[in-house]
């Protein structure tokens, strides 16, 4: 557990206090339940049927459509970030020196 | 079945003509967790996602009659072109350029030990980040003392308490600053404070594109896991990220 933890506790405010959508239903989905799976959502992770549930959310709940485009926001800055960079060419030389080193050792 | 890169060190580690330089980790992190049915189940998924013209070719080695002089080409040929994206993971990882350095050299080291059981054809990129990931866990975060980040109740605490609902701090939100207005460093930066576990998770996702189940293999952890690590490691990053636009004054004042 770390110490970052988010503990919720009763009667907490929780972060969209004015969030409310107007559909219902045994299938749909509610704001808890389609933020919980937001990153499965963004990661390709859903099948087609909960991907559409989702959906369906989404085209009617526009804080939740908010929170997702800032979860997507947030993967794609991840990436554009750690951007490749290439390996210092003294890197490769020892590891390449070091194969070397072992083969013999591990050959006698 | 999945043989494990530091099962090697039950006889390499024994040498004892194998300098602590290249061997000093080997016999600490021989010690390994049993990997999970899950984990295991899921490495055919390693193979399917390799290149399919490479694994025809891997696959006709033998692995059992090649020479030493063969397998080192081999490793050459296949492990070293994968040098850049390591060291590009490793500087994610790792806290600065020397140690990344040392992290990648560690990891080559023993790839190369237990190479012998790689299964040819399978995702070798995803068994060098595996290698790669052992290593920095229980190596690194040794050397540095940090404390062990438990992940006995994860899931639990995702699932059941949906902290998601609600707001981890009293200060801005995300929709009142513009991130993405911040620069690139500032995101490092962010990655570097979170866990180490949930920034390697957060790094295979994003970065490298990885499934959930690719990474529970690269990690050794159950999918739930996996999820939980994004889930959380996330979060954080978005409240940090949050902070940093708020520290910079990225303050949104339209649309609200």
């Amino acid at each position: 557990m770390t110490t970052d933890d988010i503990q919720p506790q009763p009667g907490e405010p929780v972060r969209d206090p004015g969030h409310h959508h107007p559909h219902s239903g045994p299938s749909a989905l509610d704001c808890s339940e389609a933020l919980l799976r937001a990153f499965e959502f963004l990661d390709g992770e859903m099948e087609a049927g909960d991907f559409a549930k989702v959906r369906a959310h989404l085209d009617a709940c526009a804080e939740c459509l908010r929170q997702y485009d800032l979860d997507h926001m947030v993967k794609l800055m991840v990436k554009r970030s750690c951007a490749p960079e290439p390996a210092p060419t003294n890197l490769r030389a020892t590891i390449v020196s070091r194969l070397t080193v072992i083969r013999i050792e591990t050959a006698d | 079945m999945f043989v494990m890169p530091v099962a090697a060190g039950g006889s390499i580690a024994a040498g004892s003509h194998r300098g602590p330089l290249l061997w000093g980790a080997m016999t600490t992190d021989s010690v390994s967790e049993p990997v999970p049915d899950a984990a295991a189940d899921a490495v055919p998924d390693l193979a399917d996602s390799a290149d399919p013209a490479v694994s025809a070719d891997l696959a006709a080695v033998d692995v059992a009659t090649e020479t030493p002089q063969e397998r080192r080409e081999r490793f050459e040929r296949e492990a070293l072109p994968l040098l850049d994206q390591l060291y590009s993971a490793a500087l994610r990882t790792a806290r600065n350029a020397a140690d990344a350095e040392d992290l990648v050299q560690e990891t080559y080291a023993k790839a190369w030990a237990a190479f012998h059981q790689y299964q040819p054809g399978t995702n070798l990129k995803a068994w060098m980040y595996r290698i790669l990931t052992n290593t920095y866990i229980n190596s690194y975060r040794k050397r540095q003392r940090e404390p062990l980040q438990s992940d006995a109740a994860d899931i639990e605490d995702y699932q059941l308490h949906r902290a998601d609902t609600h707001s981890s701090s009293g200060g801005r939100s995300a929709e009142d600053v513009a991130l993405d207005h911040l620069p690139d460093s500032d995101v490092k930066r962010a990655l570097l404070s979170i866990p180490e576990e949930f920034r390697l998770a957060v790094y295979f996702a994003d970065v490298e594109g990885y499934s959930y189940k690719e990474i529970a293999d690269i990690m050794q952890t159950p999918i739930g896991t996996v999820m939980s690590r994004l889930h959380r490691g996330r979060r954080q990053l978005r409240d940090l990220l949050t902070e940093y636009a708020a520290e910079r004054g990225f303050v949104r004042t339209e649309g609200r």
